[in-house]
């Protein structure tokens, strides 16, 4: 039984082990890469001959911040939400241009939360 | 003439397989049948349950000559002897007894996973860390029944890691006499995931704490997701050599997927190769699980065992990844929802959807299914590790 106990605890400590190591290289690398990416930020941001940042945030002027960003890729979120706005508005393209896109707080009616849940919990 | 031809059909019942039938085949088939319907009709992971059924239904049938159980239960094993008097499922078995399968699923797992949400957030390690509670917890039930030896109980643990490829990975080095329940009990489980979790979940937390918001995820970039596999791989094998199949592949896979320049080795891991392993796997697996086996003595109490000892480990995976979910809500302070901790138990990703649903009737407003994807994916890891310590100390 002393044997018995000993593999249960030794596995137990050495899967803790594993995973506390892999959370401090996750920590270090990405902490690295972020701060890399904010240095690469800051010098481009010097050079930046713009006069001023604009509020909201313009198609073309984001192709350009998620090539020098690492960590964002709006370019991606803003093809997806044109996108969505194309099938919504069945329109095939012609004329509908996505000029900003803004995040504004949560106001969905509790009856489109209600049906968006059950929406969810009938695909899984 | 008439009595010829009368000799000839008597000859011809005599060795067809009605004649070789004993009370044990009926009962393999009927648990062939069963098994059957539970994965057409209640669509109890019909993707492995269906080869696994109809694997153990051909190999019960008698004089088919598709699996020889005889050349399996020899010690050292008789290569040439396998490859010459083999039927087609001792070949595919091959595959098993020499740990090729498993790997190779992982290979597709890998490909399929993003570890985002993990890297995101990596505290979720430790949730996926102690849902293997639930393994070492089970190993000390199982000897302290008497009934199996070490490597045995050691298989029989690895039911909690509820991971069915990792589990036929170590049943196939630990016990693989036992390779047929212990697969079925894992499987089966891995399916009754909505049934088994949710009263643990809810008994252990109160509805304060099921109801807690948890904040956005940050967006991980791609560096980061590619430096993942490569530092893990590193890292586990480095420390647990034994973990290397199951890591190494489950690794390689996610790197053909977020380096992104190997799209049709990505596309063939995660579909056509997981899918062709899966039915060799599948069909061997309920091959092993033949009638010589039942009438061994014991076999039966054996069996019964590891169900239960498989919902026990499963209970106690799911009760330990939701503690250490309140342990690591009281030190953040309230930040973490304690019932993503019972995605720790691998599963991917039916215990991650039981955390977004309990979670959900708690508070409609709420969606954990993405941070409760970053224990999910832990346990996986967690449990591949797990596998590894016990062959290291067992095999």
């Amino acid at each position: 039984m002393e044997k018995t106990l000993l593999v249960a605890l030794v596995g137990m400590v050495v899967v803790f082990i594993v995973l506390i190591l892999i959370i401090i290289c996750i920590r270090l690398y990405s902490g690295a890469i972020g701060f890399i990416g904010k240095r690469r930020n800051g010098n481009e941001k010097k050079n930046e001959t713009a006069p001023e940042p604009q509020q909201n945030i313009s198609l073309s002027d984001n192709t350009t911040n998620a090539a020098n960003d690492a960590t964002v890729d709006n370019t991606e979120l803003i093809a997806v939400i044109t996108a969505a706005i194309m099938a919504c508005m069945q329109d095939t393209g012609t004329g509908l241009r996505v000029r900003s896109i803004r995040r504004i707080g949560h106001t969905t009616p509790i009856w489109n939360v209600a049906g968006r849940n059950e929406q969810i919990l009938s695909k899984i | 003439m008439w009595n010829e031809f009368i000799n000839a059909l008597k000859n011809l019942a005599l060795e067809s397989g009605f004649a070789s039938m004993t009370p044990l085949h009926f009962i393999m088939i009927a648990i062939a049948l069963v098994f059957i319907y539970l994965a057409i009709g209640k669509k109890y992971e019909p993707l492995l349950l269906l080869p696994i059924s109809f694997g153990m239904l051909l190999a019960n049938l008698p004089l088919g000559g598709l699996m020889h159980p005889e050349l399996w239960d020899v010690q050292p094993l008789d290569f040439g002897r396998i490859l010459h008097e083999g039927g087609l499922l001792d070949m595919l078995y091959l595959g098993v007894k020499l740990g090729i399968y498993p790997p190779l699923i992982f290979l597709g797992i890998g490909a399929m996973t993003d570890f985002g949400p993990l890297i995101a957030n990596p505290k979720s390690f430790l949730l996926g860390a102690a849902a293997q509670f639930g393994i070492f917890g089970t190993y000390i039930g199982a000897m302290a029944l008497g009934v199996f030896t070490e490597k045995q109980a050691g298989a029989i643990a690895i039911i909690g890691g509820a991971d069915g490829p990792t589990a036929i990975w170590l049943t196939s080095k630990l016990a693989p006499e036992l390779l047929g329940p212990i697969a079925l009990a894992a499987y089966s489980y891995m399916a009754l995931v909505p049934i088994i979790q949710p009263p643990i979940m809810k008994a252990l937390t109160t509805k304060k704490e099921r109801e807690i918001v948890m904040e956005q995820l940050r967006p991980v970039s791609k560096l980061e997701k590619i430096l993942f596999p490569i530092i893990v791989s590193l890292l586990v094998i480095f420390i647990l050599p034994p973990a290397a199949p199951l890591v190494g592949m489950l690794m390689l896979g996610n790197l053909f997927r977020e380096s992104g320049v190997v799209g049709r080795l990505n596309e063939t891991a995660q579909n056509a190769l997981i899918n062709i392993v899966t039915i060799f796997l599948g069909l061997t697996v309920g091959a092993t699980a033949s009638a010589d086996k039942l009438s061994q003595p014991g076999f039966g109490a054996q069996a019964l065992s590891i169900i239960l000892l498989g919902l026990v480990a499963f209970s106690v995976g799911t009760a330990s990844g939701v503690l250490f979910g309140k342990l690591m809500n009281w030190a953040t302070g309230g930040k973490i929802n304690p019932l993503i901790g019972s995605a720790g138990v691998s599963a991917v990703p039916m215990a991650a959807r039981v955390s977004q649903v309990v979670g959900q009737k708690a508070n409609p407003q709420n969606y954990l299914l993405m941070h409760a994807m970053g224990p999910n994916v832990a346990g996986v890891i967690g449990s591949a590790v797990a596998a590894g310590v016990l062959l290291s100390m067992l095999g």
